[in-house]
């Protein structure tokens, strides 16, 4: 197991998807201290991270979706598909640590995000986060990271199927698109791509999230992860490597 | 006898479509098996169901003895294997790349790595990025990443594809060494004739999907039939003489003007004398024996006969 994580990660290493996690960390950060200190009145650090975090939320959608892509659909349009295949080792256990070490991406998304926003929030505005801050902050972060990581599996079925760069791109735009369509319906605690931005500003105002809305969001991104990983694992594992 | 690799009527389907019908294979161990066929003959197919990569819709396969159901994988540490152009990745070394076969392949001894580099002609461009080699570097990194476990079985598919005629004259000879120094068995497609001649001592021709022949090369030299061939001016008034003056039967119309006469082949001067006087002009008469090109022609029917 370590074995293949490693050789999943030296892959990685060389590739895009360093920068693109630091740039897609990062660049929510940024946008947000734009937001924030074009509003009228003196900067609040709390909406600094609040907008941070929306801004994540949404960017991350497509980020991770073509993350995802790249490591799983990479392999085939890449051509190392027959030789990946031709190892002394289940294909399972190959598409369960590139489901791992995608989840370490987006920890590692939300990390860079998050230190990005302390780090801003300091030069900007002189202010650490106080201990019961980042406690809400890691908090929330988690569940985000839960909920953008259930969209994976979905990912990983579109891209293997196509086998192409550009379905994993295609399925990210499609989670975007679905966001602003449904973002600011009664139903966006129950669609995964707009849940996290749902809850978000209660979250940190009140503190606390709705336990019928945790519960909603929490099931619905549990069904989602189910189903799409159970149809990847069964695409993957059986179908024909042309 | 001992087998590496046999298959018994493998197939596969492609909706109404057998792409490979019925294929049964036997390498022995030890030997160079020459796997002959022209594009799209259902070489790779037939590699890629061996391989796991595609499962068979009939047949079934024995690999080192042992039935092999879809989906098995632990006999994959026996086989090193190149499928159409190797795939690597761009970013990486050559010797990352390879750093990566070693260890999902579980092979502890790192020396095993440069050995494969070393042998294969790869050493000095070992820190280079995979994204800037040729298709000839990459076919032989390809070589060592199949080498580098030591494996029992080589599959190799095209081995020579893309390379330059000095390089092929090395994979050849890395073939060869292989072969006779540490008894690895090696399964090569192709379909350059003069390519699986000069290394098979068994080959299997493969075409339109179906296993024509199976035949050690040694049993297809006795095989290949002398013949006289004649270069005229009208080949089908020659085909014509030849059936209704001298009874022949066997001959073949190889490109217009050029006939292969395999009967007769003491009496070359009474075939010649006979066409003479019956008006047809003899530019060249000469006795030969087939080729293995000659023999996969009458095999796969790329010959033609006129009468």
């Amino acid at each position: 197991m370590a074995g293949i994580i490693y050789t999943e990660l030296l892959k990685l290493r060389k590739s895009i998807i360093p920068w693109m996690i630091l740039l897609g960390g990062t660049l929510p950060a940024v946008i947000a201290l734009l937001t924030v200190s074009s509003e009228s009145g003196a900067p609040n650090r709390d909406m600094l991270f609040i907008n941070s975090l929306n801004y994540m939320n949404l960017i991350s959608l497509l980020l991770v979706a073509v993350l995802t892509g790249y490591i799983f659909a990479g392999e085939y349009y890449g051509k190392t598909i027959n030789i990946l295949f031709s190892y002394p080792i289940p294909r399972l256990a190959f598409f369960i640590n590139k489901t791992i070490v995608t989840l370490c991406s987006v920890v590692f998304i939300y990390i860079t995000l998050n230190v990005s926003t302390i780090v801003v929030g300091y030069i900007y505005m002189e202010s650490i986060p106080t201990a019961d801050f980042l406690y809400k902050l890691l908090g929330f972060s988690i569940l985000a990271v839960l909920i953008n990581f259930s969209l994976v599996p979905l990912t990983i079925l579109v891209s293997i199927v196509a086998k192409g760069a550009a379905a994993s791109t295609a399925a990210g735009l499609a989670y975007v698109l679905t966001y602003f369509c449904f973002s600011n319906s009664g139903y966006a605690v129950y669609i995964p791509v707009c849940a996290p931005n749902a809850i978000l500003v209660e979250y940190f105002i009140s503190g606390q999230i709705d336990i019928n809305d945790l519960r909603n969001m929490l099931v619905t991104a549990l069904i989602t992860f189910t189903l799409a990983l159970i149809s990847s694992m069964g695409y993957y594992s059986r179908s024909d490597v042309q | 006898m001992d087998y590496s690799l046999k298959t018994c009527g493998l197939a596969k389907r492609y909706k109404d479509k057998k792409v490979v019908d019925g294929v049964s294979i036997n390498v022995k161990k030890g030997e160079i098996y020459g796997f002959l066929g022209q594009n799209g003959a259902g070489k790779t197919t037939t590699i890629r169901m061996i391989m796991g990569l595609v499962k068979p819709s009939e047949g079934e396969i024995e690999l080192f003895g042992q039935r092999v159901l879809p989906g098995e994988y632990r006999h994959f540490n026996r086989i090193g294997s190149i499928i159409e152009t190797p795939g690597f990745y761009p970013n990486l070394t050559a010797r990352e790349n390879l750093e990566i076969h070693r260890r999902l392949m579980g092979v502890t001894n790192k020396e095993y790595l440069d050995e494969a580099l070393e042998i294969t002609g790869m050493w000095d461009v070992s820190s280079k990025k995979v994204k800037s080699f040729s298709l000839g570097m990459k076919q032989r990194l390809g070589l060592a990443r199949a080498l580098l476990h030591r494996p029992e079985l080589l599959i190799l598919d095209e081995p020579t594809n893309g390379l330059d005629p000095v390089g092929i004259k090395e994979v050849r000879r890395l073939i060869q060494d292989l072969s006779l120094k540490r008894n690895i068995t090696i399964f090569m497609s192709s379909h350059i004739l003069s390519e699986v001649q000069q290394l098979a001592t068994r080959i299997g021709i493969i075409h339109n999907g179906k296993l024509l022949e199976e035949i050690d090369y040694e049993t297809l030299k006795k095989k290949n039939r002398h013949y006289i061939e004649l270069r005229v001016n009208d080949d089908k008034r020659a085909a014509f003489l030849l059936e209704n003056q001298l009874q022949v039967k066997d001959y073949l119309v190889m490109e217009p003007g050029v006939i292969r006469v395999y009967e007769r082949l003491n009496d070359s001067s009474g075939v010649n004398g006979m066409l003479f006087e019956n008006g047809v002009e003899v530019n060249g008469i000469s006795i030969m024996n087939d080729s293995l090109e000659d023999y996969f022609i009458r095999l796969t029917g790329g010959a033609f006969n006129v009468s």
